[in-house]
């Protein structure tokens, strides 16, 4: 599990992938190049479960361990099977709107057997319904981006850091806010109004300024952001087989499983 | 509301920033400030800040804002928010806040109210532009992919704006 949590955390590289795929196809069925397949692959994984299911699938939880062992796993028999190298294009392009896609279908599908197969606590995806929980996105418009306090990358954390205007007891503080937040511990109040002897007022300042620095750093790098694909560029790939594909996992679209998804 | 569910995660634990519009960023300023020209204070704010209304609002959205009054001191300015404030948008800006709000305390809109608002004015904007049915039926069917809301919420949101604008 840990060797898939790294694998998904690295960057995703192009040319390599498509190399891996080519070198697979050559020599079809051989371990070692889907091993390279399989682990140029996996960040693109990362990349879904970071943007569109960061709000169900948090790292921890049971879902979360289900969808990394199980995702890669049938990702890898796919790999074994015939359908991959009759159908399997090589289009360095479109590799990436291929393989998101197919992660986003495999995730929904192991949701969607979770659903039936175990009672999934409601509390457990803070307090929202069972109904709204597979309605995914539906509710909130994709213009905005939402970021996890802890999904920041390092250098937002560190540029934040800079930016902090205070300095000695007061620096400490936001720099204490600044990690709970990161470590998604929630704030520690009490303790703070404690330690400082400063009111939940104060507190509530020195919040504010954090982030308003966080949101300062994220304004600033925005093209970061810009990067992440939508989905609807996804589906706009032209090439036949992900057409086929498309239309494969769009066929239940009456069924309420998908409503709101697409 | 159709489309404005509560929000569904830790609030404390996320930070959220605009996302782009489909319609230009001027043409859905000058109808946002039309449809909430209801309320004074985002009157107040546009006087002020102009074009940078949004980002004022992108980066200070929720946050409790303190304007000191005559009797403030040092103290009082070191720990409001008004050095961010000068930092990012000038020293202009903090005097014309001043005029506007002094000895206040003002909470602009929160960025996940704003993000609904502008969703629905650029909706506007967009099918507003639609000449005939079918490019209408295809910019609705856009728009519901690029929201992830469903087509008859879009259909709403243009209805809502819509209704307010002719009111005014």
């Amino acid at each position: 599990m840990a060797t898939y949590e790294s694998l998904i955390r690295k960057t995703f590289d192009k040319d390599k992938c498509s190399e891996d795929f080519s070198r697979l196809r050559s020599d079809p069925r051989n371990s070692e190049y889907i091993g390279a397949v399989v682990e140029s692959a996996l960040p693109v994984l990362g990349c879904l479960l970071s943007t569109q299911f960061r709000r169900i699938l948090r790292p921890g939880t049971e879902e979360y361990d289900e969808i990394i062992s199980a995702v890669p796993a049938s990702f890898f028999e796919y790999l074994n099977s015939d359908k991959f190298y009759e159908k399997y294009y090589d289009d360095p392009n479109t590799i990436f709107s291929f393989l998101y896609g197919m992660f986003r279908y495999e995730i929904l599908n192991t949701l969607k057997k979770l659903r039936k197969h175990q009672d999934i606590d409601s509390k457990m995806v803070n307090n929202f319904s069972v109904t709204s929980y597979f309605n995914l996105e539906a509710s909130a418009s994709y213009m905005e981006y939402r970021l996890f306090a802890n999904e920041l990358p390092e250098f937002i954390i560190s540029a934040t850091l800079k930016k902090i205007r205070f300095t000695e007891n007061d620096r400490t503080i936001c720099e204490t806010i600044l990690n709970s937040l990161v470590n998604s511990n929630g704030i520690p109040w009490y303790l703070i109004s404690e330690v400082y002897n400063i009111s939940k007022q104060e507190i509530r300042f020195f919040v504010d300024h954090v982030v308003i620095c966080i949101r300062e750093v994220l304004r600033e790098n925005r093209e970061m952001f810009d990067h992440v694909p939508h989905v609807m560029y996804v589906e706009l790939g032209n090439d036949k087989n992900y057409e086929s594909f498309r239309e494969g996992f769009h066929s239940s679209n009456q069924s309420d499983f998908w409503q709101g998804v697409d | 509301m159709l489309g404005h569910s509560k929000i569904q995660s830790d609030i404390s634990k996320v930070i959220r920033i605009f996302g782009k519009t489909v319609t230009s960023e001027d043409e859905v300023n000058n109808i946002l400030i039309t449809y909430l020209s209801k309320d004074l204070s985002i009157i107040s704010l546009y006087k002020v800040f102009r074009k940078n209304m949004l980002r004022f609002i992108e980066i200070f959205g929720g946050v409790v804002i303190d304007f000191p009054g005559e009797s403030a001191t040092e103290e009082d300015v070191k720990y409001s928010h008004l050095p961010e404030i000068s930092r990012l948008f000038g020293k202009k800006a903090v005097s014309d806040l001043f005029d506007e709000f002094s000895g206040q305390r003002i909470t602009p809109p929160t960025v996940d109210c704003m993000v609904d608002i502008l969703r629905d004015v650029d909706i506007y904007c967009r099918v507003k532009k639609c000449q005939s049915k079918e490019d209408r039926k295809r910019t609705t069917k856009f728009l519901s992919n690029y929201y992830r809301i469903q087509v008859s919420e879009v259909n709403f949101s243009y209805r809502r704006v819509k209704k307010e604008l002719e009111a005014k």
